[in-house]
C-alpha cells in the first residue's frame, strides 16, 4: 500500500515539470545556451569548427573573406568551440534558446574580413626604463617565465595529440 | 437491420460518440499516470493531435511484407469495437437481440486476434514476439473473461445483454463484474499485464513496424477498447430503470471513474513477466471464477 501513499502524495505535491513553451526563465549563469560569437574579435581561425563534434560550426573561407555559420539546430551545447577559441571571441547565452519548428530555423551566419594576428607592440622606452631601475622585478619575472617554460613539456605530452601535430 | 440500432452504431454509443469518448479516456490515462508520477501530462487534445498527425504521415513501403494485410487489421479491430459499442445497452429497455452478448463477447476478442495476426504479418522479430505473448496472455485471462460472461448470464437467465444488464443485486452478477474487471488490464495491455506491447523490451511488439495511417488506426482502435471495456462495466452496474439521459451521464462517468481507477493500478504496478501474469490468471482469478459459476449453476438448480 506503500505505492499507493506515494501516488497519492504525488498527487497533492503537484507537478515538478515544465510545461512548453518554458513560462520559466533558467536563473543559472552557467546554462549552456546558445553560441555567440563576437564579430568585432574574431579572427577566423576556424578552430571552433574544427573541434565541433556535431559540425554545428562551419567557417568557410575565400581569400581574406570568411563565412562563421553556426546552426543551433545540430549543436550538442558541449562547449568545445568556447574551450579552444583562443581570443575569447565565443561565449554562451545563459537564457533558454528560442522554440524553433524547421531544423535551421535559427541559423547565423556571419561574413567578416579576415584580421592579420596582431604583433606585439615594441617595448615603450617608459617601461624599458623602469625596469632599469627596477632589476629585482625583472629578475623576477624572468624566474616565473623559465618555471613555465620548464613545465610546458610535461603539459604537452599530457595532451592528446592535435591534427597539426599529427599531419 | 432496424433503425434503432443503425442510431447505437453510427451515433451514440456508436461511432459518433465513442471516437472522441476514446481518445478522451485515452488522455485521461494518459494524464492521470503523468500526475501521479509528477509530470504534466499531455493536453486534452493530444490524442486527436496524435491521430491527425499520425494520418499525415507517409508509410515507407518494405519488402516481403503485405501491405494491404497491415491495413487490414487495425480497421478490422476498429470496425469490431464499433458494433461491440453499438451493442452496449447504454438505455433502459434496449433493442438487443437474444444472444448478443455472445456477438458481443466475440467482437471484443477480434483486436486481440487482429494484434496476434499483425505481428506474424510484420515480419518483425519484435512483432512476433509480441504476438506470442499477447496470443498466451489472451488463453490465460479469456477463461476467467468468458466465465466471469457465463457466471452474469447464468445469474440473469439469459444471454440478452439489456436483460443482463438490468438484473437487480446479485452476488454472482457483481463477482462476474470483478472477474471483468480484473481481465480489462490484460485485453487493453496495461500494466502489470502489458508483456505484449512493452515498448522498452521489443519495441511496441506487433506495432513495431507500424507507421502512419494504419498506426492512427490502430490507436483509434485502442481507443474504441477502452470505451467498449469499460462501458460494459458501466452498463452491468448501473442501476435499472431511470431516464435515458441519467443513463447515458451515468455510463460516461462510471466508465471515466474506471479509467482512473485502471490508470491508478498501471502507475501502481510494474509490468509482471509473462509466467507471472499466466500465473496470477489461472491460479487465482480462474479459481475465483470457477467458484463463482459453479456457486451460481448451484443457487440455480436448488432454487
Amino acid at each position: 500500500m506503500s505505492i499507493l501513499h506515494l501516488l497519492f502524495q504525488n498527487l497533492r505535491h503537484g507537478t515538478v515539470s515544465y510545461s512548453l513553451p518554458h513560462k520559466h526563465e533558467c536563473t543559472s549563469d552557467q546554462y549552456r545556451g546558445l553560441i555567440v560569437n563576437d564579430a568585432a574579435r574574431c579572427v577566423g581561425c576556424g578552430q571552433c569548427a574544427y573541434v565541433c563534434p556535431s559540425d554545428a560550426i562551419e567557417v568557410t573561407r575565400s581569400g581574406d573573406n570568411y563565412s562563421w555559420s553556426y546552426d543551433p539546430g545540430k549543436c550538442a551545447f558541449c562547449g568545445s568551440c568556447i574551450d579552444r577559441c583562443k581570443p575569447q571571441t565565443l561565449t554562451m547565452e545563459s537564457k533558454l534558446p528560442p522554440l524553433y519548428s524547421t531544423q535551421s530555423e535559427l541559423k547565423q551566419v556571419l561574413n567578416m574580413v579576415r584580421k592579420r594576428p596582431v604583433r606585439p607592440a615594441a617595448v615603450p622606452a617608459a617601461v624599458a626604463a623602469k625596469s632599469a631601475v627596477a632589476p629585482a622585478a625583472v629578475e623576477a619575472d624572468a624566474q616565473a617565465a623559465s618555471i613555465a617554460e620548464s613545465a610546458k613539456p610535461a603539459e604537452q605530452t599530457a595532451r592528446s595529440p592535435r591534427k597539426e601535430d599529427l599531419e | 437491420m432496424n433503425a434503432t440500432l443503425l442510431i447505437q452504431f453510427f451515433l451514440f454509443p456508436g461511432l459518433l460518440f465513442a471516437v472522441p469518448a476514446g481518445w478522451f479516456y485515452v488522455w485521461g490515462e494518459r494524464k492521470a499516470i503523468a500526475r501521479m508520477q509528477r509530470r504534466i501530462g499531455p493536453p486534452l487534445l493530444q490524442p486527436l493531435y496524435d491521430f491527425v498527425k499520425l494520418c499525415g504521415k507517409r508509410t515507407p513501403s518494405r519488402r516481403g511484407i503485405e501491405a494491404n494485410l497491415l491495413r487490414l487489421w487495425p480497421a478490422l479491430s476498429v470496425l469490431s469495437m464499433a458494433g461491440a459499442i453499438a451493442l452496449l445497452p447504454v438505455f433502459p429497455g434496449g433493442h438487443g437481440f437474444a444472444g448478443d452478448a455472445v456477438v458481443l463477447v466475440t467482437l471484443l476478442e477480434i483486436p486481440s486476434i487482429c494484434f496476434i495476426l499483425t505481428g506474424f504479418t510484420s515480419g518483425s522479430i519484435f512483432g512476433e514476439i509480441g504476438a506470442i505473448r499477447e496470443a498466451i496472455l489472451n488463453v490465460a485471462c479469456n477463461a476467467v473473461f468468458l466465465l466471469s460472461i457465463v457466471t452474469i448470464a447464468v445469474t440473469a437467465k439469459t444471454f440478452r445483454l439489456s436483460d443482463i444488464a438490468g438484473v437487480s443485486w446479485n452476488p454472482g452478477h457483481w463477482i462476474g463484474v470483478f472477474g471483468i474487471l480484473l481481465c480489462i488490464p490484460a485485453k487493453l495491455r496495461l500494466n502489470p499485464f502489458s508483456t505484449s506491447s512493452a515498448e522498452q523490451e521489443i519495441y511496441s511488439g506487433p506495432l513495431t513496424e507500424y507507421a502512419g495511417a494504419a498506426l492512427a488506426m490502430w490507436e483509434l482502435a485502442h481507443g474504441l477498447e477502452w470505451v467498449a471495456l469499460t462501458g460494459l462495466v458501466a452498463t452491468l452496474v448501473m442501476p435499472a430503470g431511470g431516464a435515458g439521459w441519467l443513463h447515458a451521464t451515468l455510463f460516461v462517468a462510471i466508465s471515466f471513474a474506471e479509467v482512473l481507477l485502471l490508470s491508478t493500478l498501471a502507475a501502481a504496478t510494474g509490468r509482471l513477466t509473462l509466467e507471472r501474469s499466466i500465473r496470477f490468471y489461472w491460479r487465482w482469478a480462474a479459481i475465483l471464477a470457477v467458484l463463482a459459476i459453479s456457486a451460481t449453476f448451484y443457487a440455480r438448480f436448488v432454487s
